[in-house]
């Protein structure tokens, strides 16, 4: 990457952020980790789900050809040994080179898009013959780089043997055909669909483009492998990228073609299922485990949050390396210059915090031990700052007797009652509480910096580019770099507003999208803070069961509704402003589907950016909330009353 | 390279114009015209129909249905339609030839609105053949419609079924500033200027007022193969300051998203398509010889992106015409327009049309 002036402003950031080197040192282990052997070598259909910036892509770039082959090309080096040892393992590499060979097929728009030519040309079986001819063209592709670089044994007239006669195959797969001769055919079929794309309604269908039946790709492919010697060795692995594009109709043409047995892998990348994409790969009737298998990433990522940082931290060195007048700066080092507040509080606002925690403690049932330490500190600390700790001890005492206050009887002896057991989120819920109150910074650090990405990196880099910018401006005036804890938290907020106001702009439904998360900043911000912090340290999600969700979707009782709940919800979904996990709290089944807010959008309601703190809101509710204002306590009644899940 | 339109002919007194051209002998006019929300969307028929030349001026309407919209501005939108299309009907001198719906976004919600307009014309090519001159009326038109429409027509008119092809365009900027667009579908190219193949490519976008996020979803779309971006500004244009409000505000994105050279930047003259049309097919032929030659490069495609005013994505469509450029754009799913306490539109427009005559007579052998 060139040196510039703020290299986290730089949008190139596809190759640059994930190159191949840097993903496989990274992501590759932990993603091989969720492989088996009988995946690439036991020919079988396998669902890769995740959602937007989990890795889907990434995991299926990692067995194209080129990378296989740059892997191959380091494995001599000593920081590649544990990934090559584990490629060689799964037999996807040996001494020579790759063994596999993946098909990579992004299903983009001009594979959907034939789904609108006229209906006499047969859509899906024009379909099948720009898929068959993108899998050919890339297998053909793949085994000439592997012979350039010396991995394969190829003759000059290496020649492909047809599909036999009996499965009545197209023009494509019917004869004979040189390596050459084939990808000539391809390219032409190819360079025709582009016509056929852009043809005007009364043009006739170019000759070279012949509708398949159906999909030929693969029983072609595994055909070359069983019977010709040069490719024996070779184990060609079709896989489909971004499945969730195309149209429900070819969704499920492609579900039936490539559940078909065949004797080679099929894999396909879908977004994290979502409503629409319910019935998407459902896979019924086929056998789990023999027959296809699902890997899903979000689990993956959920078990293993500490990958996004060092993933964030190795992202953020690299760009300081290409950012002009930051070239000095490690990544410790700008962990360093992102400070922490100051450990005392002033005496202005300690005082007034303290006044307005003894007006509340006083008025609590059983509370006077609380009373007495608040009394204490206020005295002890009339004349010196107080630190921020001591304030937080009083701060959690005053939550735990909410909580004892709220309890439907009193305690006999209040004094005598054991006291409730100190719990991390507690003591978070009253460190946002209590940085509210002070009006003290809550948001900063490298980790606050990373949670706010929302596991997205360009979410990070558009964070951390406002706070490079300010670094910038210091250095070139020569000053001390370090950026104080209120002006992080500025910077965030900004950037949260910023977000925020785009949301209408930049996502279908964008207008109910902004309205919905209108609601629900409110909702959570009430629910977060309630005195007794119920669902401590705050909420930031709400949670649906299954049911619901098929019920709603399915529309019988109401369809605009439904038509509502779906778009808005698919398209937050698909744009990252919401994010999907799974949550198995609860009663055995009550498996409940969380909605959780992005996390730049906690930071504009002042909400914690922890998951794990959501509420169940009806489905009726939460349509209105996408479509109008809706009155807090309103959402307070039905959501809080109806069930509280957690 | 000759070009097509390196000869061109522009007149901004509209109705004089047509004044003199209708009243030779035979002539028999067709103004195809999209109705949607835009205020400018009639004008042209208003216009021409106040020539009073009867039977001899026909319409054909292509109106825009889009999906169901929630909140506010959905149904300010739907009811400046409707009014539009109530208008429309109440136009006299003039004869409606068809009213097609055209659909703007299939069900899940992509861009379908070339295609459905080509489908619509084509159920209605009979109706071209009764008609010597064919105004297509870009004002009210979406790029995704007028973009293809135009391609079609001017196809029809080298095949002879009609004599001359023309276009008309209002172009309003304080009534532009009004309107912005919202939900912007995804980056795509437009229906029949896709892109097909693995050249390299050079991005042309022509950068209007406020477009850095549309920018950003294009480049999304076409980082993986873009080796240099020439974006185009409006220089001269009708407020001279224009130019330094779109750099200063697009600065950001541009230098330091996608790195810009200073010197990538072309500057086109507003107020007519033909500058922007040379200009491009400059550039096109310039990196076409100069980058094919470079390692690892080697044959190169321009694609354009019109996200300014029509004017200057007229002069963009030809130059994608005459060359079978790609052309990657982003439609907006709906338009936040601002209204008084009535519904009526702010501001109104004193502008009137542009004749700009793409093909036929003049340039004729």
């Amino acid at each position: 990457m060139p040196r510039v002036r703020n290299a986290f402003k730089i949008r190139a950031a596809d190759a640059p952020i994930i190159e191949t080197s840097q993903f496989l040192q990274l992501y590759c282990p932990l993603l091989l980790d969720q492989l088996q052997r009988d995946d690439l070598f036991v020919p079988k259909l396998i669902v890769v789900r995740g959602s937007p910036g989990s890795g889907k892509s990434s995991l299926l770039r990692l067995f194209e050809t080129e990378t296989l082959l740059a892997v191959h090309a380091r494995r001599s080096q000593p920081s590649d040994q544990d990934l090559v040892d584990r490629l060689s393992e799964l037999r996807i590499l040996s001494d020579r080179g790759p063994k596999v060979v993946g098909i990579y097929i992004q299903c983009d728009s001009s594979l959907r898009d034939i789904a609108n030519l006229t209906p006499e040309q047969g859509p899906l079986r024009l379909f099948n013959t720009l898929l068959d001819t993108r899998i050919v063209v890339s297998f053909l592709r793949a085994i000439r780089r592997l012979a350039d670089r010396g991995c394969l044994d190829l003759p000059d007239n290496c020649t492909l043997e047809p599909l036999p006669s009996g499965d009545a195959p197209p023009i494509l797969f019917s004869a004979a055909r040189t390596i050459g001769q084939l990808q000539e055919l391809c390219t032409q079929v190819e360079r025709d669909f582009g016509n056929l794309l852009n043809s005007f309604p009364d043009d006739p269908l170019p000759r070279s483009i012949q509708p398949h039946a159906r999909v030929y790709g693969l029983a072609f492919l595994a055909l070359q492998v069983q019977r010709n010697p040069a490719l024996r060795e070779l184990m060609p692995i079709v896989m489909l990228d971004d499945v969730q594009e195309l149209y429900p109709d070819q969704r499920r043409h492609l579900k039936e073609e490539f559940i078909r047995r065949a004797s080679i892998p099929r894999w396909l990348a879908v977004r994290t299922h979502v409503l629409g994409l319910e019935e998407l790969i459902s896979l019924e009737g086929a056998e789990h485990g023999r027959e296809y298998r699902e890997i899903a990433l979000d689990e993956i990522f959920q078990e293993r949050p500490g990958v996004f940082v060092k993933f964030s931290s190795n992202v953020v060195h690299r760009r300081l390396q290409a950012t002009e007048s930051l070239q000095q700066v490690t990544v410790g080092d700008f962990k360093e210059l992102l400070r922490s507040p100051d450990e005392t509080v002033t005496r202005e606002a300690a005082t007034r915090a303290l006044a307005a925690m003894a007006k509340r403690s006083s008025e609590l049932r059983g509370a006077r031990a609380l009373v007495d330490r608040v009394s204490k500190t206020t005295e002890e600390y009339a004349q010196t700052p107080i630190r921020f700790e001591d304030l937080l001890g009083i701060e959690r005492a005053l939550i735990i007797s909410e909580r004892r206050a709220n309890r439907g009887q009193a305690a006999l002896f209040p004094n005598l009652e054991a006291p409730e057991a100190a719990d991390s989120k507690t003591d978070e819920a009253a460190r946002v509480f209590l940085c509210r109150r002070l009006r003290w910074p809550y948001y900063f650090g490298f980790e606050s910096l990373t949670s706010v990405a929302s596991g997205n990196v360009e979410q990070l880099l558009s964070t951390a580019a406002a706070i490079i910018d300010r670094m910038i401006y210091r250095a070139e005036l020569d000053r001390d770099k370090a950026i104080s804890a209120k002006e992080q938290e500025d910077m965030l907020k900004r950037c949260a507003h910023d977000y925020y106001q785009a949301l209408e702009e930049k996502h279908r439904r964008g207008s109910a999208i902004r309205q919905l998360v209108d609601n629900l900043g409110l909702f959570y911000e009430e629910v977060t803070y309630r005195a007794n912090a119920p669902i401590a340290p705050g909420v930031n999600g709400f949670g649906l069961t299954r049911r619901e969700l098929l019920q709603t979707v399915a529309g019988d009782e109401n369809p605009k509704e439904s038509m509502i709940f779906r778009e808005v919800l698919t398209s937050a979904v698909a744009g990252n402003v919401l994010s999907v996990r799974i949550s198995k709290q609860g009663q055995a089944g009550s498996e409940k589907i969380v909605f959780y807010l992005n996390r730049l959008l906690c930071v504009r309601f002042r909400l914690p950016v922890n998951y794990g703190g959501w509420q169940h809101i009806p489905i009726q509710l939460l349509v209105r909330m996408m479509q109008e204002p809706v009155p807090l306590r309103e959402m307070s009644q039905k959501a809080g009353a109806s069930e509280v899940l957690l | 390279m000759m070009a097509r339109w390196t000869d061109y002919y522009l007149d901004e007194n509209f109705s004089g114009f047509w004044a003199r051209h209708a009243s030779e002998d035979g002539v028999r006019i067709l103004i195809i015209l999209g109705v949607g929300f835009d205020p400018r969307c009639l004008m042209t028929l208003q216009s021409m129909s106040a020539l009073g030349l009867g039977d001899r001026l026909g319409y054909l309407a292509l109106k825009l249905v889009t999906r169901p919209s929630l909140g506010d501005s959905g149904m300010v939108t739907t009811e400046l339609t409707k009014g539009n299309l109530a208008e429309l009907l109440r136009i006299d001198g003039c004869r409606q030839e068809a009213l097609f719906d055209v659909e703007a976004q299939d069900t899940e919600g992509h861009n379908v609105v070339g295609r459905k307009t080509l489908s619509a014309m084509a159920g209605g090519s009979e109706i071209l053949k009764k008609y010597t001159d064919v105004v297509v009326d870009i004002s009210g038109m979406p790029r995704g419609m007028f973009f293809p429409l135009i391609a079609y027509l001017l196809r029809h008119v080298d095949r002879g079924v009609f004599r001359n092809l023309h276009v008309a365009v209002v172009e309003d900027p304080l009534l532009d500033a009004r309107i912005s667009g919202r939900e912007y579908v995804q980056a795509d190219y437009l229906h029949t200027f896709r892109y097909q193949g693995e050249n390299r490519l050079v991005w042309l976008p022509v950068v209007g007022a406020s477009e850095a996020a549309r920018l950003e979803r294009i480049y999304s779309k076409i980082k993986g193969s873009c080796v240099e971006i020439c974006p185009i500004l409006p220089f001269p244009a009708r407020s001279l300051r224009r130019v330094d409000d779109i750099l200063i505000r697009h600065a950001e994105i541009l230098f330091e998203g996608f790195l810009v050279s200073l010197d990538n930047l072309l500057l086109c003259d507003e107020r007519t398509p033909f500058d922007v049309y040379r200009k491009i097919l400059e550039v096109e032929e310039y990196y076409h010889e100069r980058l094919g030659a470079v390692p690892g490069i080697g044959r190169v495609t321009t694609v354009v992106s019109p996200l300014s005013s029509k004017t200057l994505s007229l002069g963009m469509l030809l130059a994608a015409i005459e060359r079978s450029l790609p052309v990657c754009h982003v439609e907006p799913g709906t338009y936040q327009v601002e209204v008084d306490n009535e519904g009526r539109l702010l501001g109104s427009t004193n502008c009137g049309p542009t004749e700009i005559w793409l093909a036929g007579e003049p340039y004729g052998p």
